[in-house]
């Protein structure tokens, strides 16, 4: 049954909005069908909305025709994946409405049990193997021929792995690859250690032994009766395996065990009823994971094992300590796979050999894409991670530069593609962040067609968190020809004002064309099919009206003013801001949530500080506190 | 080297891929096969196998048949236009095998039904690119819910519960796609609660799985069991410790594992007194020529078929939007459609004409071989009063049904083997418009022909299937 939601005006409500269930705001209600996404030049599908996934459920008022402002709706919803529910609408509007009452509410999620994902099962075995790293030490991998027996979730974000377990079609690996690696820590302990002694006994070294790379993978001091169980159980296959292949069952045990392969997170009892704080342990081992796809560092661990992890304060210092080291992974990561950078290696181009005027050596190559675009994200986060983070993201000018991409950006000098690329400036007034480097642009189009829609989309999903529909109408009319028309010129016919497309469009098309300075790779152009590119447009929202963004209208006159434009505005800042909580936390906002993204918020922005929000989220209630 | 010993099978990939193999045909496998003749006195009788071939994007007859069966088809060079058969049933044992299927045409010209006019509709009824796969086994994007079986199976799933019901695996699922990291195991041959173990494009983790310490003592006694026991003991006092923690949605994720352990172990009992040994393990991952990736794959599961590890097997050749597939094959294609640097020349299904046929017609003819070799190997397998390829079926054709990249009825399909009373004799059947069949219907004839039950394949958690109606095993076929 279809619920009518309230439209709600200049505010934010966190709410439950996984993937699956993408809330269909007004734009249905105005469309008779939904909207086209087919821009495709040989309407190769009509998957233009790529990234939208999941059907419609509730439909919902026209919030946007209600009040002219930046909310578009709430529904319903019925529940996230953690178990969680609430209302959810979009549109961040100013910081004051974000919906957190004072005194805030004392914030309780539910218990969870994130599985690892396979970086960070290759961090926690490599540091199993090397022992637990120093603050200053990059993190381990895999050792060489140990395959990853782990399949990533299938989320927007990596370590949103709240919907995973041990698959069927994972555990005959998860097995074959604990017993290796339990082999090769058996060898390992055969030096320095009491496994070295031929007179050891048995039960007390293996004790010693599953304590210490216990904790390792546990993240926390295995108890003692948990130590007794893995030894005597182990100690049943001396007989038959002998006293190395029965240590390597109690490690091997240890590497099944849903303790490790799992992320627990439990708390302890607090007085108040039913509510459970994180262990030091617990937060330890999130910011370890969420900040360097690994276990805790020594010094980390010290802390936890002193139990300072308790009070803001003490969180925060550990969080900016690790953000500033190399090993901040998974800090660095966000920005990769908010701008989805590394999405360009599944797109097929047929540029992926060689561009006209490129040489064979060195040409066109999206593995250097997307290591330039990683060694871009570097750069802006050593440079801006305290202060202007969001800013730089949207509006750097620099970009990261090998002889396979120099051509494409317009450069001379690059470097070969053998080693590192190097920092260059773009030519003037062709790149501002980067929604405007080729990493991007090229993975939101395809083969042979710059796919405004998909551009668009991710524009107003995730760049101004503004819902767009789903569903694909019937009948949607071709578009013109390839050869002759502009892109603007072949969209035209789905924002015509009778189009049952229109509505969709209203939203799409223009921060869409915005890009079209830019062709199916990302190399700047400024005319297209023998025509000049008209990229210029303002942001609209449902009904046609103008988009609020903080207040004012957005009207710009290519992608580079756009980055520009829209980089300072507390709309998109509050956008970015909800993916880095998504991120981080691994799962989406929901109502209870409000009071700690908004302090997150509050605490990015004086300075745009980066480290400040993450410092915020991981000592926020939302994340401390938990219930059964 | 190729080291069959009884009930044991170890595995070289260069020894099996070079001498039991692609392109050294049969002198070579004849003292193979009396080695597998001793080898299979242990098979079972009752097997029936099942293999299922798929290629990417479409089979437009345009590029197979040749010479051209159908003059309309010599100036429908515009392969995004659908062209509807016209005429009455053809039921005739009088064809020319297409050049793409010629390497089964020396051994299997009297085993197999080439037929046409199927048609595979998605679940919206939309004919688009990349779309009509409920059938086909094949991946699909991820975000189009109606073009694949959300929380269903695929009809190699459906049979493998019935005739893999009592071997270790229920299927051995391979592929090669431009999208090597997840989406063959995300989306190939069913999603959801009813997915089958993975379907692998990487080899050393296929290995793994097949031959892997704990497979590879399977029902062993002694150490290996032991050692097996201790753990799965363990793990399953792990995991109930923690479940005491957790609440529903949380705990499930535990009861999951709990299960996932368990079935597990079902095929270790399975596996009792069946050792398929891996020898070494291969040294390519998925990351790796794909030809030598697919060859290497296909040879292992044609390890666990002929030794009885599984009685369903899966391949598909490009996943996904994989219009590249054709171009990485290099190895197997003529030079004059190599990319100029030689390592690329576009897409499958949006070159040229001069490209398309070539590309399409080499990777369909170096599948066909691979199909041949697993099945002479069936052939050399005695079981019962015959051998292994009296109850074995093959299916080759394309992932999809659409318009965009094929003809939508006009896409071939070649049904290979001798099982039951299936009727694969030798015949070309095409089906005219009037007359068209739903693919469901060559299904439900090969379960008919295997005494296997229909069954809901093809059809999501949601109840929604396939467009095109059923209308039961064809007539033509059994």
């Amino acid at each position: 049954m279809k619920k009518r939601a309230r439209g709600v005006s200049n505010r934010i409500i966190f709410g439950a909005e996984r993937l699956s269930e993408l809330v269909v705001p007004a734009c249905l209600a105005l469309a008779t069908g939904a909207c086209s996404a087919n821009v495709g030049g040989n309407s190769h599908s009509r998957t233009g909305v790529a990234g939208v996934t999941g059907g419609t459920k509730d439909t919902t008022s026209n919030g946007a025709g209600g009040t002219g402002n930046a909310g578009t709706g709430s529904v319903v919803g019925s529940g996230s994946g953690n178990g969680t529910g609430g209302v959810s609408a979009s549109g961040p509007g100013p910081l004051a409405a974000l919906g957190c009452p004072t005194p805030a509410p004392e914030a309780a999620t539910p218990r969870r049990l994130w599985r690892l994902n396979p970086r960070e099962y290759a961090g926690s075995v490599g540091t199993l193997l090397s022992g637990r790293r120093q603050a200053a030490q990059p993190m381990p991998g895999l050792p060489v021929g140990i395959v990853n027996p782990l399949q990533p979730p299938s989320a927007r974000y990596s370590t949103d792995s709240g919907a995973v377990t041990v698959s069927d079609a994972e555990f005959g690996f998860v097995l074959s690859v604990a017993g290796e690696i339990a082999t090769q820590l058996v060898q390992s302990v055969k030096v320095g250690t009491c496994w070295a002694t031929e007179s050891a006994a048995f039960d007390a070294c293996a004790s010693t032994l599953v304590q210490e790379k216990g904790s390792i993978l546990f993240r926390r001091p295995l108890a003692a009766e948990e130590v007794v169980y893995y030894v005597a159980l182990a100690k049943r296959g001396v007989a038959e395996l002998g006293s190395d292949g029965a240590l390597a069952v109690a490690f091997q045990s240890l590497l099944l065990a849903p303790q490790f392969l799992f992320k627990p997170e439990i708390g302890a009892a607090t007085p108040t009823a039913s509510v459970y704080r994180l262990t030091p342990h617990e937060v330890g081992s999130f910011l370890a994971y969420s900040l360097t796809a690994g276990p805790p560092d020594t010094e980390l661990w010290d802390a936890a094992q002193r139990g300072e992890l308790t009070t803001p304060e003490q969180i925060k210092t550990q969080t900016a300590r690790i953000m500033g080291t190399e090993a901040a992974y998974g800090a660095r990561n966000f920005v990769t796979e908010y701008f989805k950078l590394g999405a360009i290696q599944g797109v097929a181009k047929t540029a992926d050999m060689i561009l006209a005027g490129e040489s064979t050596a060195c040409h066109y190559n999206k593995n250097r894409l997307v290591l330039q675009a990683e060694a871009s994200v570097g750069d802006v986060y050593a440079s801006n991670a305290n202060s202007g983070f969001i800013n730089a993201l949207f509006t750097t000018p620099n970009v990261f530069v090998d002889c396979s991409s120099e051509l494409l950006l317009g450069l001379t000098g690059a470097p070969p593609d053998t080693g590192g690329p190097v920092k260059m400036a773009a030519p003037a007034g062709q790149r501002a962040g980067f929604l405007t480097s080729p990493t991007w642009l090229g993975a939101l189009a395809t083969r042979d067609d710059t796919k405004p829609v998909r551009r668009g989309l991710f524009v107003n999903k995730d760049v101004l968190c503004t819902d767009v529909p789903t569903t694909v109408p019937d009948g949607v009319p071709p578009l013109g020809d390839t050869t002759t028309l502009t892109m603007r010129e072949r969209l035209a016919v789905h924002a015509q004002a009778n189009s049952s497309c229109k509505v969709c469009h209203d939203l799409l098309d223009a921060p869409g064309l915005a890009f079209e300075n830019y062709d199916t790779v990302g190399a700047y152009r400024t005319t297209h099919n023998g025509k000049p590119v008209d990229a210029g447009g303002t942001l609209l929202d449902l009904g046609g009206v103008p988009l609020d963004v903080d207040g004012a209208k957005l009207t710009f006159t290519n992608a580079v003013d756009f980055s520009n434009k829209i980089a300072g505005t507390s709309r998109v800042q509050e956008c970015v801001l909800r993916n880095g909580f998504r991120y981080f936390l691994g799962r989406t906002e929901t109502t209870t949530d409000a009071c700690s993204l908004t302090h997150a918020v509050e605490a990015y922005k004086p300075a745009g500080s980066y480290v400040e929000f993450v410092g915020a989220l991981a000592s926020s209630d939302s994340f401390l506190n938990r219930r059964f | 080297m190729v080291n069959f010993t009884r009930k044991s099978v170890s595995f070289s990939r260069r020894s099996f891929v070079e001498k039991f193999g692609l392109g050294m045909g049969a002198a070579l496998l004849a003292p193979l096969a009396k080695t597998l003749v001793k080898e299979a006195q242990g098979q079972a009788t009752d097997r029936k196998i099942a293999m299922f071939w798929f290629a990417a994007n479409g089979i437009n007859p345009y590029w197979v048949f040749t010479p051209k069966e159908f003059p309309e088809d010599l100036t429908g060079v515009n392969q995004q236009e659908p062209s509807e058969i016209a005429g009455n049933l053809v039921n005739s044992a009088s064809f020319t095998l297409p050049d793409c299927f010629a390497p089964l045409g020396a051994s299997y010209r009297n085993n197999l039904l080439m037929m046409e006019g199927f048609k595979n509709f998605p679940r919206t009824g939309d004919d688009v690119g990349h779309g009509a796969r409920f059938l086909t086994l094949s991946c699909v994007p991820g975000a189009n819910a109606d073009h694949y079986v959300p929380g269903g199976i695929t009809f190699d799933q459906h049979l493998a519960n019935t005739v893999s019901a009592s071997v270790p695996r229920k299927s051995a699922l391979i592929g090669i796609s431009s999208h090597i990291d997840m989406e063959m195991k995300s989306h190939m041959f069913a999603e959801g609660a009813s997915k089958p173990l993975g379907a692998f494009q990487n080899p050393i983790l296929f290995f793994k799985d097949l031959f892997g310490s704990a497979m590879a003592t399977a029902g062993g006694v002694g150490t290996p069991s032991v050692k097996n026991n201790l753990l799965f003991e363990g793990l399953r006092h792990d995991i109930e410790r923690l479940q005491k923690e957790f609440a529903a949605p949380e705990k499930d994720k535990l009861d999951r594992y709990l299960a996932t352990m368990e079935t597990y172990q079902k095929r270790l009992v399975a596996g009792a007194g069946l050792t398929c040994s891996g020898g070494t393990q291969p040294t390519l991952d998925q990351t790796g020529d794909p030809v030598d990736v697919l060859e290497t794959l296909n040879a292992m599961a044609s390890i666990a078929v002929t030794c009885g590890m599984t009685n369903v097997m899966g391949v598909d050749v490009g996943c996904r939007d994989s219009h590249d597939y054709g171009p990485n094959l290099q190895k197997i294609l003529p030079a004059s459609v190599r990319g100029k640097d030689g390592t690329s020349l576009g897409d499958v299904g949006h070159m040229d004409a001069d490209i398309n046929g070539p590309v399409i017609t080499a990777t369909y003819a170096w599948m066909s071989g691979m199909v041949a070799q697993t099945l002479d190997a069936l052939k050399a397998l005695p079981s019962g009063n015959g051998t292994l390829f009296d109850n074995t079926v093959a299916v080759i054709t394309s992932d999809n049904g659409e318009t965009h990249h094929s003809r939508q009825s006009r896409w071939p399909l070649l049904v290979v083997g001798k099982a039951g009373n299936l009727k694969l004799d030798g015949r070309y059947i095409r089906y005219p418009e009037s007359k068209s069949r739903s693919l469901i219907d060559v299904y439900t004839a090969i379960s008919a022909g295997f005494g296997v039950p229909d069954g809901e394949f093809g059809v999501g958690a949601d109840g929604k299937g396939p467009n095109h109606p059923a209308q039961g095993p064809l007539p033509e076929m059994i």
